[in-house]
Order: C-alpha cells, then sequence, then structure tokens
C-alpha cells in the first residue's frame, strides 16, 4: 500500500521537475522539439555589452508571446548590474503581430530618437534579438517612432531578423575553407541575370550552397548588379543529394523586387546554385511545400536545371568584383 | 623525520623553480602575441588615417583602400571587418557579414574611442579592434573602426617550442635536485639514526658506555649532553644505593643497641631491679630514637614525592622566627647557650608555615648542638624586594671547608663519633634543603673550625613573582 503511494510520488514529482526544467510552457513549448533554453536580452552601459539572462515563456500564443517579451525586456535584470533594454523615458505604446508574415511590430515613442547611436543599436539588438529566438514562431521585427516606420540609411523600412546582428566576430581562421563563388544577380536592367565572383571564407562545418545562398539574399557588392529578392528572405534549409539541391525558403522569396520577372529571380537562385559541382538540378520549396503556382511563366513546382540564356552576354556584363591592383591611386 | 625533510626541501627548491617557469612562460606568450598586435597596429593606424582624410565612409568603394585592406588581411593571414558610426558592416574580407550590425564586446568597446585587443585562445587568433577618429577643430570624432583578427599559429607554435624545452630542460633538473635531495637527506638523518641506536644500546643495561657522535655541532652538543645525563644518573644511582645502605645501616644501629641491652639482662639471671630500670630507660630511648629515624625518613621520602604540595598562606615571618626561638630557649638553657633574634624589618611572605618551621627549627637546633658551652646561636631576618633572607649564625665548633657541600646528603656525618653523643637522626639538613628547595629558595653555609657557623636561606616573598 505504501509503496504505491510513494511511487505515485516520485511519479508527480519528476513530472514536476521535467515541467520546470523546461524553457516555458505554452507555444513556446510547443514549437520546440527539444529543450531550448530561453533568454531575455539586457544591456550592461559599464562593459558596454550586450548580454542575456534566462527566461521562461508561458504564452499560449505567438500575439502574447510578443506581449510576453517586451515585457521581459522592460523588467530590471535584479541580479546583476545590468539595466533593461526598454527603460524610461523610453516605452513601447503598442505592438501588433502579423501571423502570415510571422513579423511583430513594435510602436515607440520619441524617446527612442534621443538615443545615442551605442544604446539603439543595443536596444535594437536585444528587442529583435529577444523576440525572434524562438525557432520560426516571429521571424521579422519592425519598429515605428511615432507611428513612423524606422528607416536605414537610404531611407527604406527596416525589417529586422535575429542574423542581422554579429556578436561575434572571431573567427576561426584554422578551421575555415576559401573558396571563390560566382553569384548571379539581376543585370542593371533587370530583365538578365549577370555573375559577380566573390571570395569567401566560411567555416568547415558550414555547407557551401548555404553560404551560396546566404550571399544570393545578402545582395551584390557591386553597384552595377541589382538583388534579385527581398533582404529579408529567409532561408530554412537547404539540402544536396545525387546532384539534386532542395533549397526551402520563407514566403519572402515570392516578393518581386524592382518589378523584376519571377524567371530572374528563380534562375537566380538555380544557377548560382548549379554553379557549384555536385548540383545539377534545383527544386525550390516554399516553406516546406511545393509551390503549384505558374508566375510569369515559370513554375517551380519540378526541379530545375541551370538556364544559360537569362544570363547576360559577357559583353554587356560588368566586371567581376574581385579586387584587382589600382591603376591610379 | 626523513620525509618530512625530503618534501621541504622540495618544496623550497622544486617548487619555486616551476613558478619561475610558469611566470616565464606567461611573459614569453605574451610578448610574442603582443609584438603581432603591435605589426597590426601599425598598419591599421595608417589605414584609418587614410580613410579619414579619404573620406572613406562617405564612398566605400575606394579601391585603392579596400585594396589594402585585403592585402593586410593575407599577410597577417587573418580578417578585416569595417564599421560605420552606426555599428553596419561596410566591409568584410570574409564577405560574410556585409550589411549586417556588430554589436561584440570589443566592436562596442573599440566605438567608445579606445583600441581594444585580446588573445582568443581557443581560436589560436589574436582580435584588435581599432576605431577610426576624425579630429576636427570642434573635437573629435568616431567615424567608423576596424575589427581585425589574425591568426597566432606561428607565434603559438614558437610559444609551444620554449615550453617543451623548458618543460625538459626544468624536468631533467628538478630530478637531479630530487636526487640530491635525497642523498642530502640520508646523510642529514644519519647522525640521530645511530644517536637512537646507542641510546637504545645503553637504555638495555651497558651504563658504562656513552654515545659519541660527530658532525654537526648541534648533534655533537647533542651527544655531550646525553652523556651528561648519564653521568648525572650514574650519580644518582650511586646515590641512591648509597642512601639504601646508610638507611639500613642508621635503622640497624638501635636495633643492635636494644638487642645487646636485652641479651645481657636475659643472660644475667639474677639481675637487680635497678639494673633492669636503667637498660629499660635505654632501650626505651633507641626506640625513641630509631622513632625519630623513621618518621625524619618518612618526611623525606613524603617530600620527594610530593614535591609541589605546598600548603601556602601570608606568614608574618618575624613571628615564625620568634615563636620558634621560644620554644628551643629550654634546649638551649640547658646547655647555657644565647638564643637571640634581629629583624631588620617586618617581613609577610608567602610561604608554608609548618614546612618552613620546621626547616629553621633543625638550623637552630644544630646551631644549639654543635657548640660550646655557654655559646650563642643569633637569628637575624632581614628582606628585598623580592627574597627576604634568614641567617642563623653560631659560636659553635664550626664544619671544615671539606665537607661543606657535604653536609646537606642524606644521614651525613662531619664526625660519627660526636653525633652518636649529640643525637639526632643526621637527616635534618637535607630535610632543611629540599623545604628551601620547594619554596624554590638557596641555602649557603659559612664556617670555620673552633670559630662557628653561618647558615644563610632566601625564600622569594612570593612564589609567583620570583624574576628580578
Amino acid at each position: 500500500m505504501i509503496k504505491r503511494w510513494i511511487c505515485l510520488l516520485i511519479l508527480i514529482c519528476a513530472a514536476v521537475l521535467s515541467a520546470a526544467c523546461s524553457g516555458g510552457s505554452g507555444i513556446v513549448q510547443d514549437a520546440s522539439t527539444v529543450d531550448t533554453d530561453y533568454k531575455v536580452y539586457c544591456i550592461d552601459m559599464a562593459a558596454p555589452a550586450l548580454r542575456s539572462i534566462s527566461e521562461n515563456y508561458d504564452s499560449q500564443t505567438a500575439y502574447e508571446l510578443v506581449g510576453e517579451c517586451l515585457e521581459a525586456l522592460g523588467r530590471d535584470p535584479e541580479r546583476r548590474n545590468y539595466d533593461p533594454a526598454i527603460a524610461e523615458p523610453l516605452m513601447v505604446e503598442q505592438y501588433e503581430f502579423d501571423e502570415n508574415a510571422r513579423q511583430a511590430n513594435i510602436y515607440f515613442n520619441s524617446a527612442y530618437y534621443e538615443m545615442s547611436k551605442e544604446k539603439e543599436v543595443l536596444v535594437r539588438a536585444a528587442v529583435v534579438m529577444t523576440l525572434t529566438q524562438f525557432n520560426s514562431l516571429i521571424d521579422y521585427v519592425e519598429f515605428y517612432v511615432n507611428n513612423t516606420p524606422l528607416t536605414d540609411s537610404e531611407g527604406k523600412a527596416m525589417i529586422m531578423m535575429y542574423s542581422d546582428f554579429v556578436d561575434s566576430t572571431s573567427a576561426d581562421i584554422k578551421d575555415l575553407n576559401e573558396e571563390t563563388l560566382t553569384i548571379y544577380f539581376a543585370s542593371t536592367d533587370g530583365t538578365q541575370l549577370a555573375s559577380e565572383d566573390v571570395q569567401v571564407h566560411y567555416r568547415k562545418s558550414a555547407t557551401i550552397e548555404s553560404v551560396v545562398m546566404e550571399r544570393l539574399i545578402s545582395g551584390p557588392l557591386s553597384d552595377t548588379l541589382n538583388r534579385t529578392c527581398s533582404a529579408d528572405t529567409k532561408l530554412n534549409s537547404i539540402s544536396v543529394s545525387d546532384g539534386l539541391c532542395t533549397v526551402d525558403l520563407n514566403g519572402r522569396f515570392l516578393e518581386a523586387v524592382d518589378n523584376q520577372r519571377f524567371d530572374v529571380r528563380v534562375y537566380s537562385v538555380v544557377d548560382s546554385l548549379c554553379a557549384l559541382p555536385g548540383i545539377e538540378r534545383v527544386q525550390i520549396l516554399i516553406n516546406g511545400a511545393v509551390y503549384e503556382e505558374t508566375v510569369d511563366g515559370i513554375s517551380i513546382s519540378e526541379p530545375l536545371t541551370m538556364n544559360e540564356e537569362i544570363i547576360a552576354k559577357p559583353v554587356d556584363a560588368p566586371p567581376a568584383v574581385q579586387t584587382e591592383i589600382p591603376q591610379t591611386s | 623525520m626523513y620525509f618530512s625533510l625530503i618534501v621541504m626541501f622540495i618544496c623550497i627548491s622544486i617548487v619555486p623553480l616551476f613558478i619561475m617557469r610558469g611566470i616565464l612562460l606567461v611573459n614569453v606568450k605574451n610578448s610574442l602575441y603582443s609584438e603581432r598586435v603591435e605589426n597590426i597596429r601599425q598598419h591599421s593606424e595608417t589605414l584609418a588615417e587614410q580613410m579619414v582624410s579619404e573620406d572613406y565612409f562617405e564612398e566605400t568603394d575606394n579601391e585603392y583602400i579596400n585594396y589594402q585592406m585585403t592585402q593586410l588581411a593575407s599577410i597577417y593571414d587573418g580578417r578585416i571587418i569595417v564599421i560605420d558610426s552606426s555599428y553596419t558592416v561596410v566591409w568584410d574580407s570574409y564577405y560574410r557579414i556585409n550589411g549586417k550590425q556588430v554589436i561584440s564586446e570589443d566592436a562596442l568597446k573599440c566605438m567608445r574611442g579606445s583600441q581594444v585587443w585580446h588573445h582568443n585562445d581557443e581560436l589560436d587568433i589574436v582580435e584588435l579592434s581599432v576605431p577610426v577618429i576624425e579630429e576636427t577643430q570642434d573635437g573629435s570624432q568616431i567615424l567608423g573602426a576596424l575589427l581585425l583578427s589574425s591568426s597566432t599559429a606561428t607565434k603559438t607554435e614558437a610559444y609551444i617550442q620554449v615550453r617543451t624545452t623548458s618543460t625538459i630542460v626544468f624536468a631533467i633538473i628538478a630530478f637531479l635536485m630530487a636526487v640530491l635531495v635525497v642523498l642530502f637527506s640520508k646523510v642529514f638523518v644519519k647522525p640521530f639514526k645511530v644517536l637512537v641506536k646507542s641510546i637504545n644500546h645503553i637504555s638495555e643495561g651497558h651504563f658504562e658506555d656513552t654515545v659519541h657522535l660527530k658532525g654537526f655541532n648541534e648533534i655533537v652538543q647533542i651527544s655531550d649532553a646525553f652523556n651528561k645525563m648519564l653521568v648525572q644518573l650514574k650519580d644518582q644511582e650511586e646515590s641512591r644505593q648509597e642512601f639504601v645502605s646508610n638507611v639500613s645501616h642508621e635503622l640497624k644501629t638501635p636495633m643492635t643497641s636494644i638487642k645487646v641491652l636485652a641479651d645481657s639482662l636475659n643472660t644475667q639471671p639474677d639481675a637487680p631491679k635497678e639494673l633492669y630500670q636503667d637498660f629499660m630507660k635505654d632501650i626505651v630511648e633507641e626506640i625513641d630514637r630509631e622513632n625519630q629515624i623513621i618518621n625524619d625518613l618518612l618526611s623525606l621520602v613524603k617530600m620527594d614525592k610530593k614535591a609541589g604540595e605546598l600548603n601556602i598562606s601570608k606568614v608574618n615571618i618575624n613571628e615564625m622566627l620568634e615563636q620558634l626561638l621560644k620554644r628551643l630557649r629550654p634546649i638551649a638553657a640547658k646547655r647555657n647557650i644565647e638564643l637571640a633574634f634581629e629583624g631588620f624589618r617586618t617581613v609577610h611572605a608567602c610561604v608554608d608555615e609548618v614546612k618552613l618551621s620546621l626547616a629553621f627549627s633543625n638550623l637552630v637546633e644544630n646551631g644549639i648542638k654543635y657548640n660550646v658551652a655557654g655559646g650563642w646561636v643569633k637569628v637575624s631576618l632581614d628582606a628585598d624586594h623580592n627574597y627576604f633572607y634568614v641567617t642563623v649564625s653560631d659560636s659553635g665548633i664550626g664544619i671544615p671547608e671539606e665537607y661543606q657541600d657535604k653536609i646537606f646528603e642524606r644521614f651525613y656525618r662531619v664526625d660519627k663519633a660526636r653525633s652518636r653523643e649529640t643525637g639526632g637522626t643526621g637527616l635534618g639538613l637535607a630535610i632543611t634543603k629540599n623545604i628551601v628547595l620547594m619554596h624554590e629558595g638557596g641555602i649557603k653555609v659559612k664556617s670555620r673550625e673552633e670559630e662557628g657557623t653561618v647558615f644563610t636561606v632566601r625564600i622569594p616573598l612570593s612564589l609567583d613573582r620570583q624574576e628580578v
């Protein structure tokens, strides 16, 4: 009789412990397959540095999660000498969440403009990194100050992602590969593709095809070329098997840039990847699924091969961006 | 001792050696890395100045500067990143993070205006951050920063070389030192082992042998002290044996007298009553004498055993001495001896009244006994801050100089024949000396034959404070 009670007690304890050990409950738990530690980012003005402390999130929906994150960002981290990212006089006036785009819009008061450049970049990093840490629940964050969107140096509204921020520039130099990649971007008029050669260094543990996609999304270095897909496109996954490369991108890939045609965008991906040895065909997926629609006369429901015709002939092509010895100083 | 000697020597010699090596290596490491940093620093400061003069952050397509940066990155086997005043990457020699914002600790610190560098041990690179500062009349403005990292694999290799060599060299030295330490310890410990062996040998019963040790001064001193102790033990043993034979002799003497008297009574069948009475008186005297000897012996032995048990109380010494003399006056009067007391001051001391009284009483009694008829015995009392002094002087027969040391020994009589007449047990002075020593005092004797004797006794006023 007593044995049974003891077993029950042990089971209860185990259950309680396992619940306590998880990073949170609710939607955050459902979304992740493994027990991850979630954090909230805060600011250490003394160092200066961006710090993180662990935090539990219990929201049931993504919208609630945004609110919970903002609240955690405004809370004073009691244990150490850190400041919360959102502190007086800066205040969040309201927030929205777009489920389709998985984008959170945060509205700040005008105190945002009074921050120093250093403070501002730290606050921005803290907010974005805290919101976007959850596996694909929230992908993008946009700031509004006094109801106007925050813009970058070129006047474009900034749609921020986790990967926009780099917290360490230390490179494992011993463990790097060096490759020259050929990336196909849109030509000046946007109707054809032109290539750009870039010498990249990347960690041996990363795959070269992911670096190609990274470069493509990042955009061309040369002024004479144009990007083919939105800078906020997210690469969900990429894999190569038997000459077939499967690229999974998020919905932003479907957005047109500079009124370019869909085939320009599609073949910038296909041709850049086929330029790699070992890849002959490319299958593009949108958020894990095959995209059935035909746009601008092209369909990505089937794997595609390299398209040479869409590439502008050499005479039109701008010079490759490989730094040459300058003639004039 | 052997083991702790070795441990101690090792700690003193080898441990500092390795500490030294550690410090040396840290310095070597630091100077190797900072050499690299210095080289990079100079180059990057030049670059920063060019960036300011060529307005690089306005027009980042400056081929000349970009070319220089590529060259720099490849010379130093590393990476160069340029960020502008909003922490955005405008150049990355690895082409990986263009357009992103850098919020690393080094970059943030650097953007506040100072150069930062550190060595990343895990990746074996050195990272240097140099701010690009424009000096204008209004002050300095930070336009951006250069973040450089450089592989220090070659430097680390050089360091590992030094470390390995030093490890081998120091290991050899340490090993040799350990060997020397062990040998030296053996040599050091040897005399002690010999000493132990000798002592064991002697204590097994070979009391005639002595210890002979050579070597360090201290070792010789130990062996000398031990030999002295042996001599003392021998002396003590001898005097113990002598004491036992003395005691037996002294106890036997009255017995013999009693036997003689009793035998003679027995052999005379018709002895008159007066003879019996006479002999009985003598027998009783002898029995009393024997009793007295036994009592004295017992109190001497008791004092030996319980050497610390003094019944201390504050005593008026003057009164004590006067009472003592009062008691002895009748005995002195029998032989017409004058007793006098001279107290120079009133003395109060913390002493055992009973014992001290006995001690002085013995002295005065001796003074009376070994005196001429019509002589005198004078007792005087004086004191200073620490001690009080009692002298007992007489006009008696005196003590020859050669026996003056021995009179304090048990049962010692200068003139055995004479003492038989005067009575006593031969233990009086021994008891007195014992009591004086128990009070941590001292006793001296000065005497001239046919003239007289002076005994001087010095007792501390209180047993606690004795130091001068």
